[in-house]
């Protein structure tokens, strides 16, 4: 997969790429979610608490989210590592707050835990994993076209465009 | 090209290569284009049609360096507010200097123009004058009026969609087709708007126009076109040439050096390609157009040309602020033309107090990239889970760039020179940027940020997702000056037809000629005018064996 060097008239990098550029639980609210198994459960529970189903757009995982990404991990050194130490750490974390597993928790908690990571110092593994998962995931989840029906008009730019451009975007 | 004996090699081919070698061919002129990257195949190479479009960027991907910076200066705490930022990400430049960012330049058959966003601008005629009038940079030793007649031969061969009214750009002809339709995301913005916006001027077909389509509004030329209703030179220039029998093109083939000969004309070039093959080419005529690094790199290794000291200096570079935020609609705002809509209201280089050389104003939302939920997600909309989820819907389509280009004018301290370290991948010296932002730059940026706040506080944007500007990053897709047109041999390199002032058979066509940068133009229009009225002189100049 290449990675993008968005924005040709003017692009700052760190605003405008796309993301590291490499690649289930379906826990729609009400539903009892399904609770995947084997060694990369972890990750697929985290992706997906990430990206969650809910009434109009599929989990993360269902898309084959987590699986891609876990492709380009096991491919890669670095990322393997990060993969790891980030892991190691949800699992630490989920049970110094619940004596619980990270999977074995209800969303919520899970969700807290996450936050933990999204707001932990820039230099931190919990944060550098946490941005650099939640930016792929979304790469690959929202390039996905079964993501495309919540946005209206939304379908690849050829060989079709967008004849209906100066008139007002249907409503969805 | 046993076969083939060319009477002109160009070198490049892009916006300036393109056209005078069209403009050659057509005159049954034998002409060979020496190209140092690939052609690109557009159905092939620009997969715009497939699930993963938004991850692909256009498919030039150097995997060797193409230049070096120099140390960048100092940023000055006193103009913090000229630092680039997002709501999303923080500032881009947390450092204490100038980041060195990104020159975009595509190396292939038809150069930049294949991501380029179609802008087919004419320079402002007061622009050509800066030096008389404002005392800055340096006058065009041609008028507006010299050049206007080749301005309209490629508006035609593009076919170049524009409204008639352009002000002090005055038309011999009207544009070739009807202006676009400006998108319901250009009105929406503009249309409370103190200033006058009109359909930009764009080689991007309203219509059929010499067997190609009218564009279908995907939004992604920057992507490169894999219909050929964007005008770039490939599709337009480069086909019609090849079209005439005169003209040959030889891709992935680097010239590394131009040869003087004897009397002052240049004797041949050595050419080398990707598989280690060296050759030399021998012609009349030799036209250098590699763009303002390349080409005085190119002078500079091959020590010709540069009598008066000037190859390499003036270098001049793209100035821009850009405004990105959330309509209070749904605008379907991923619809449409890169750049639909430009303002022209202070582009005269009068138009900003205190810092001469004007700015244009568009209306940019494609251009930046917000064309599809993967930038939202990246760019636009913070967050993750449930509400991220929500947050995405209720945003796609909102998203609005007011873009600024504004004007660069030379100084000492920016020029291109040759890396005393760093080589490329035949071990010759890369070309280095040596680049320095003024006080009069900063306080044109300082003006074009107010109005890009001024536009979207006008057109309803409730959250500014980005502001991105080039004082505390150099990131250029526009560069100019480096091997400046003159009458003087003394502080120019080239004359009024591009040709060098000593060597009689060696011309440059590109934006290293321009003695002033314009004032946010889209160079590419007036690099092919140029081009073409160059193309013509070495015409005649062959028909009349003075070369």
């Amino acid at each position: 997969m290449q990675r993008r060097s968005v924005l040709k008239i003017l692009c700052v990098a760190q605003f405008l790429t796309a993301g590291v550029g490499r690649a289930a639980v379906s826990t729609v609210e009400g539903k009892t979610p399904h609770r995947p198994n084997g060694p990369h459960a972890l990750f697929t529970v985290f992706v997906d608490t990430l990206i969650p189903a809910d009434d109009e757009s599929p989990a993360a995982s269902e898309l084959g989210v987590a699986k891609k990404m876990l492709d380009t991990i096991n491919r890669s050194a670095s990322l393997k590592a990060l993969y790891s130490e980030g892991l190691k750490w949800l699992d630490r974390t989920a049970h110094q707050m619940h004596t619980k597993n990270f999977i074995d928790l209800e969303e919520p908690q899970r969700v807290d835990i996450i936050s933990l990571a999204e707001k932990a110092d820039h230099a931190s593994v919990q944060r550098k994993f946490f941005r650099e998962m939640r930016d792929w995931a979304m790469e690959l989840y929202y390039s996905h076209p079964d993501t495309w029906s919540s946005f209206g008009q939304l379908h690849p730019p050829q060989p079709v465009g967008y004849f209906n451009y100066s008139s007002a975007p249907e409503k969805t | 090209m046993q076969d083939f004996e060319p009477e002109v090699v160009v070198v490049g081919s892009g916006a300036g290569g393109g056209a005078v070698a069209w403009t050659l061919a057509n005159a049954g002129v034998k002409v060979v284009i020496l190209e140092s990257g690939p052609e690109f195949l557009p159905q092939y190479d620009y997969p715009l049609s497939t699930d993963d479009w938004e991850l692909r960027d256009f498919p030039d991907q150097p995997d060797h360096p193409r230049y070096t910076f120099a140390e960048l200066q100092n940023l000055d705490p006193k103009l913090e507010h000229l630092l680039s930022r997002s709501l999303r990400h923080g500032l881009a430049n947390t450092g204490s200097k100038r980041l060195a960012g990104q020159y975009m330049h595509v190396r292939g058959v038809g150069g930049s123009t294949l991501h380029y966003s179609g802008e087919a601008h004419r320079l402002h005629p007061d622009a050509m004058n800066m030096y008389s009038r404002h005392g800055v940079a340096a006058d065009w030793p041609i008028s507006y009026a010299e050049l206007e007649p080749y301005y309209v031969k490629a508006e035609k061969l593009i076919g170049v969609a524009g409204p008639d009214n352009q002000g002090a750009r005055w038309r011999s002809e009207p544009f070739p087709l009807p202006p676009h339709a400006l998108s319901y995301a250009s009105r929406a913005v503009t249309r409370d708007s103190t200033f006058n916006w009109q359909a930009n001027s764009l080689g991007i077909l309203s219509r059929a126009y010499r067997n190609r389509p009218p564009c279908n509004y995907c939004a992604n030329c920057n992507r490169g076109c894999p219909r050929g209703d964007k005008g770039s030179v490939d599709v337009t220039f480069i086909r019609s040439a090849l079209a005439t029998g005169n003209c040959r093109i030889e891709t992935f083939n680097t010239v590394t050096e131009i040869h003087a000969g004897k009397n002052d004309e240049v004797r041949s070039v050595t050419v080398r390609n990707t598989a280690g093959l060296t050759h030399e080419i021998s012609a009349r005529v030799f036209v250098a157009a590699c763009g303002a690094l390349e080409t005085p790199r190119l002078l500079l290794l091959s020590s010709i040309a540069n009598e008066s000291g000037q190859v390499g200096k003036n270098f001049m570079e793209t100035v821009l602020w850009q405004l990105s935020g959330l309509h209070k609609e749904n605008l379907g705002s991923h619809r449409g033309l890169p750049v639909d809509t430009v303002c022209w209201d202070f582009n005269a280089p009068h138009s900003i107090p205190g810092a001469p050389g004007g700015c244009t104003l568009t209306v940019a939302t494609p251009q930046s990239y917000l064309v599809g939920p993967v930038a939202y997600a990246h760019r636009v909309v913070d967050g993750w889970g449930r509400q991220h989820k929500q947050a995405m819907r209720e945003q796609f389509g909102r998203a609005i760039t007011i873009q600024s280009g504004g004007a660069f004018l030379p100084n000492d301290s920016s020029y291109i020179d040759l890396d005393p370290e760093e080589k490329d991948l035949f071990g010759q010296p890369l070309p280095r940027i040596n680049s320095y932002v003024d006080d009069t730059t900063t306080k044109r940026l300082t003006f074009m940020q107010g109005l890009c706040r001024q536009v979207s506080d006008e057109a309803g944007i409730d959250t500014i997702v980005e502001e991105i500007g080039t004082y505390d990053q150099f990131v250029a897709s526009h560069v100019f000056g480096t091997c400046r047109m003159g009458d003087s041999p003394e502080d120019s390199v080239v004359d009024r037809w591009g040709r060098s002032h000593r060597w009689k058979n060696l011309f440059i066509a590109d934006a290293s000629v321009f003695p002033s940068s314009g004032g946010g133009e889209a160079p590419s229009l007036t690099i092919q005018a140029l081009a073409i009225r160059t193309g013509e002189h070495i015409r005649d100049q062959l028909a009349r064996r003075a070369i």
